[in-house]
């Protein structure tokens, strides 16, 4: 470590607005929805933006990726574990802390800097004596160290000397093994993780004449405590830096030594050369996967505020897990793995960090048995995926919801909702599209391939009517359980089937050998994947070419029309207000469903039938699920409605921002984000995927945007896209441009 | 967390009508609750304060502590003087003497006491007569709102002091807009997994309830009701046999306002517990 470092913090925050969110505010209500929204991340190791010193609260979180324990209770299942509480500072002045007290505060701020992924905080508290202390501090969890978490603050007595006592206070559960010596060491095993995980905790506290002050270091009954009392001078900073190193016995034999050894090693570094390696990083990612509205500074943050978020929750080096659909920003939702990571967010991955989404891909890959397993309990051949997903791929949804007014029903979702199996296969196939990454292709993207399509091939059921069935499943519309012929899901497993087909032709021709070898260990019979064909080719889909439009699922045009206008404003959702009984017995739907299914097969279908669908469903649609309003404001831009597509923008926009659906606090909402990130590119940047061709654009923008940028990669390419009202789309990086 | 105000006295506002004195079974355990003074306010024909005890009945043990005076003048104004005067109080009234008024079943005095008084004020039903009154489960209707919060967590002392449990009741209703006071947290718009959802806003919303109003989580149950808030409170308070109703109300009574209040002070089964919310 070096002997002197400068007294101001390792870093300088951005001021640019479009790079930043900025909380002034302190409402000790929405603590819970701040701490998720200012989380941070790098896809190994989350984060919650807490306040350091706490208030009433304050639910400060660290969740190791993959980290799952056996949670107790009659409704239990898999859960993200916590990991320990590493934030917490206390700084006393004659035996007072320092809080957040309205009286006491002069000024507070939190900068969450998303260019440089950093947290910031400026505070100026005042004690009833009249001492002003100004305290500025930054966190980051490092992208270009994943293993390191970062806290560095800054404590200036402006108006006085005295004697401060500073501890650093680390939280950790029962049964948590705290080793002696620096630096503080840390851990556990939750229960029925079989992972075992330690912090190590490299903690200095800089004097402003140069050189550190050492620290009394003790347990406590909430974990370990480094604690130090100081003289302070009038005007002078003290800098106090806390290095944190995770590891799990996932990637190391002995998870405590290599978490010292490599805090110690960072430290020894210094807090400024790991902060500059991690900005230096994240320049790096934002070179990859930047969007930008010129003329609407809103979409321009909130566009970076999905980028930021998703590239924090992805981790390229671990194959071996997955993003939850609240990231790992919250506990809601368990750290499960939904349809969200592959419809949602692998499109930005795909096409802006590759690595990234084959990992995730590989996640699936590296679950197929748990899939075929689940496939074979249901009493199906090849791959079903869980509905929820957590370490093994085995089924995690919670088997019951217990309701508020305190009645008890069982999750159909974890037995009904199959769509999941062809959403993977859609999200496979779209990577191979756009990377043509032939190892992937040849070791895992047509096992999925080939299980997802046998799998529905056992799934579907010839009917009378000479076409093949899907009955009993619940479709993206979870309003409706049940039902049969899902719109959604039937063509969705006829493009997996047709994909099972092609990929077995592709390998046949290309790679010969491999794919004799695949088909033998898959026990592939000689005619499945012309079976497969076969039954894509006479699937029922319930479109009636007279009208255009799909139906959602049998008997769906027979159902109540309510008009959901007729409910509003309301102050609890449609299932509470009109009951299940005639949510289902109505045509409102919770989500995209079939204008899901424009949205991932746009040129499937034509412009009449796109348009005629939309106006079918879109007034129908209730948007009860966060993954809706981004996908209807990409497909209404696609469309050429505009202004409809900014309104949905925005909604889908402040999900997480103005917390529009109630439930920020447990987490952002990643594949919310992800669908506002589809919704710029896809949606206004009007980027279509060609088959034979590559990526197209056809832009609409909103009158009021000037401009719209972002990056892509293509086949290895980074592909810049520069559009504007009114002239040709400017593709730069060798993608070809098709007005 | 704010600490909530100690009450140094409760007020029982007893006039010469035959409802005014089941007040009194309300406010002698409130008083002990409280560890506050009783302070019997009578207002009516004069008479020295062991004629008002004896004509009202009172014993030793219910007046223990407690402190009887005649004060003239209209029975409100009476009683909102004393109550400004021992601040900070509580005041325990007899919904009405005589025929109440249609939309609140309030009486005129009571009326004007729970518009007037600068502290709380207990509503009690004249319908329960002078049965022993004993706090046992509290009833706390909850806009999601962390003022509402603010204002009732005296509540949760009461709760805790008389070992109650407390069912805090969510009201959703269509055509009444989401509040818009930051950190509010209505029951979502939408549901997107209830499985996840609706524990995770129990949770939420009990937190930031705490967050405020020191309540013990082991006492606490959030209930979720929908329709008219008035009659869905009255309707639960009536099932679970609730022994405190406490509300949170803007202070205003107009066309426009309190809607709420007027339905449960008018039809609630047990005393109604009515904070000022700013």
């Amino acid at each position: 470590m070096p002997d002197v470092v400068p007294l101001a913090l390792p870093a300088v925050p951005t001021a640019d607005p479009r790079w930043i969110m900025v909380e002034s505010e302190f409402a000790t209500a929405r603590e819970h929805e701040i701490e998720s929204l200012f989380a941070l991340g790098n896809g190994y190791v989350g984060t919650r933006g807490s306040l350091a010193e706490g208030s009433p609260l304050s639910d400060p979180a660290t969740f190791v990726a993959g980290v799952f324990r056996s949670a107790p209770g009659w409704n239990a299942v898999r859960e993200l574990a916590r990991g320990v509480e590493w934030v917490r500072l206390r700084a006393s002045l004659d035996g007072r802390s320092l809080t957040m007290d309205p009286r006491a505060r002069l000024d507070h701020r939190r900068v969450l800097d998303l260019r440089q992924a950093i947290l910031w905080r400026e505070w100026r508290h005042r004690d009833l004596a009249g001492r002003t202390t100004r305290v500025h501090g930054l966190r980051l969890a490092s992208l270009a160290d994943r293993h390191v978490l970062l806290q560095s603050v800054t404590l200036t007595p402006e108006n006085y000397a005295g004697r401060l006592t500073i501890e650093a206070v680390i939280e950790s559960a029962a049964g948590t093994e705290i080793g002696r010596g620096l630096p503080v060491t840390l851990a556990r095993t939750p229960e029925g993780s079989g992972v075992r995980v330690a912090f190590a905790v490299a903690t200095r506290l800089w004097l402003p004449g140069g050189g550190t002050l050492a620290q009394e270091v003790d347990s406590v009954p909430e974990g370990a405590v480094e604690r130090w009392a100081v003289d302070l001078d009038v005007g002078a900073t003290y800098r106090l830096d806390r290095i944190v190193a995770v590891y799990t016995s996932r990637e190391a034999r002995d998870p405590v030594a290599a978490a010292r050894e490599h805090a110690t090693r960072v430290a020894a570094a210094g807090a400024d050369a790991a902060v500059a390696a991690h900005v230096g990083a994240w320049a790096a990612r934002w070179d990859a996967s930047d969007v930008a509205v010129d003329g609407d500074l809103q979409a321009t943050r909130a566009l970076r505020f999905a980028v930021y978020h998703l590239v924090s929750a992805a981790n390229p080096d671990d194959e071996h897990v997955s993003i939850g659909a609240r990231l790992l920003t919250g506990e809601s939702y368990k750290g499960h793995v939904f349809w969200d990571t592959e419809i949602f967010m692998l499109p930005f991955f795909t096409l802006t960090h590759p690595r990234a989404a084959r990992a995730l891909l590989m996640y699936r890959f590296h679950t197929l048995d748990a899939a075929r397993a689940k496939a074979a309990r249901l009493g199906f051949r090849g791959a079903l995926y869980a509905w929820e997903s957590a370490d093994t791929g085995e089924e995690v949804t919670p088997p019951f919801t217990v309701f508020p007014d305190g009645r008890i029903e069982r999750v159909l979702a974890g037995e009904q909702e199959h769509h999941v199996s062809a959403d993977v296969a859609y999200a496979v196939w779209r990577y191979w599209q756009a990377t043509a990454d032939e190892a992937f292709l040849l070791d895992a993207g047509a096992p999925i391939l080939v299980e997802t399509a046998r799998f529905w091939a056992s799934r579907v059921e010839p009917g009378v009517d000479g076409r093949y069935h899907i009955r009993g499943v619940i479709g993206p519309d979870e309003y409706h359980v049940g039902v049969d012929d899902d719109a959604y899901t039937n063509v969705m497993a006829q493009w997996t089937l047709e994909r099972g087909a092609e990929t077995a032709a592709l390998l046949a021709a290309r790679w010969p050998a491999r794919w004799a070898t695949l088909a033998e260990r898959l026990a592939v019979a000689g005619d499945e994947p012309r079976t497969w064909a076969r039954i894509a080719a006479a699937m029922y889909t319930g479109f009636d070419p007279q009208t255009g439009l799909f139906e959602q699922f049998r008997g769906y045009f027979a159902l109540e029309d309510v008009d959901q206008r007729a409910y509003e404003p309301r102050t609890a959702p449609l299932e509470v207000l009109l009951g299940p009984a005639r949510l289902q017995g109505s045509k409102l739907l919770k989500q995209a469903d079939v204008v899901m299914l424009l949205h991932l097969l746009w040129d499937r279908f034509p412009p009449d039938v796109r348009a005629a669908n939309f106006r079918y469903y879109e007034p129908r649609t209730s948007h009860g699920s966060s993954l809706s309003p981004a996908i209807h404001a990409a497909v209404a831009a696609r469309l050429g409605d505009v202004p409809r597509a900014e309104a949905y923008f925005r909604r889908a926009a402040d999900i997480d921002l103005a917390n529009n659906m109630g439930n920020a606090a447990g987490g952002v909402h990643g594949g919310a984000l992800g669908g506002l990130w589809q919704a710029a590119v896809i949606g206004f940047g009007g980027l279509t995927i060609l088959n034979d061709a590559g990526p197209v654009f056809r832009p609409h923008l909103p009158a009021h945007w000037d401009r719209l940028r972002f990056a892509l990669a293509w086949r290895g390419r980074r592909v810049v896209v520069d559009a504007r009202p009114g002239t040709p789309v400017d593709v730069g990086g060798g993608a070809e441009a098709r007005a | 967390m704010n600490a909530p105000a100690r009450i140094g006295t409760v007020i029982a506002s007893l006039d010469d009508s035959p409802e005014a004195p089941v007040a009194l079974p309300v406010a002698r355990p409130l008083a002990d609750l409280e560890r506050a003074v009783l302070r019997i306010v009578h207002t009516g024909a004069p008479a020295p304060a062991a004629a008002i005890a004896a004509a009202l009945g009172l014993d030793a043990q219910t007046l223990a502590g407690g402190v009887v005076e005649h004060r003239d003048g209209p029975t409100a104004a009476a009683v909102v003087a004393a109550a400004a005067e021992t601040a900070p109080a509580i005041v325990v009234i007899a919904a009405h003497a005589g025929d109440p008024a249609a939309d609140t079943g309030l009486g005129a005095v009571a009326r004007a006491i729970l518009c007037t008084a600068p502290c709380p004020v207990v509503v009690v039903p004249p319908a329960r007569g002078r049965t022993p009154w004993t706090l046992r489960r509290v009833l706390l209707p909850y806009d999601a709102r962390p003022t509402t919060a603010h204002a009732v967590c005296h509540a949760a002392v009461l709760a805790e002091r008389a070992a109650a449990t407390v069912d805090v009741l969510y009201v959703g209703e269509c055509g009444a807009a989401p509040p818009r006071e930051q950190g509010a947290l209505p029951a979502p718009s939408y549901v997107d997994q209830p499985q996840h959802e609706w524990p995770a806003w129990v949770d939420e919303l009990l937190d930031r309830l705490r967050a405020e109003c020191p309540l013990d989580p082991t006492c606490v149950h959030l209930s979720l009701g929908h329709g008219d808030p008035g009659s869905a409170i009255v309707r639960w308070g009536r099932e679970h046999d609730d022994d405190l109703i406490v509300l949170g109300w803007s202070g205003m009574l107009d066309a426009a306002h309190g809607t709420t209040l007027r339905a449960v002070v008018r039809d609630a089964p047990c005393p109604v517990l009515v904070f000022r919310v700013a």
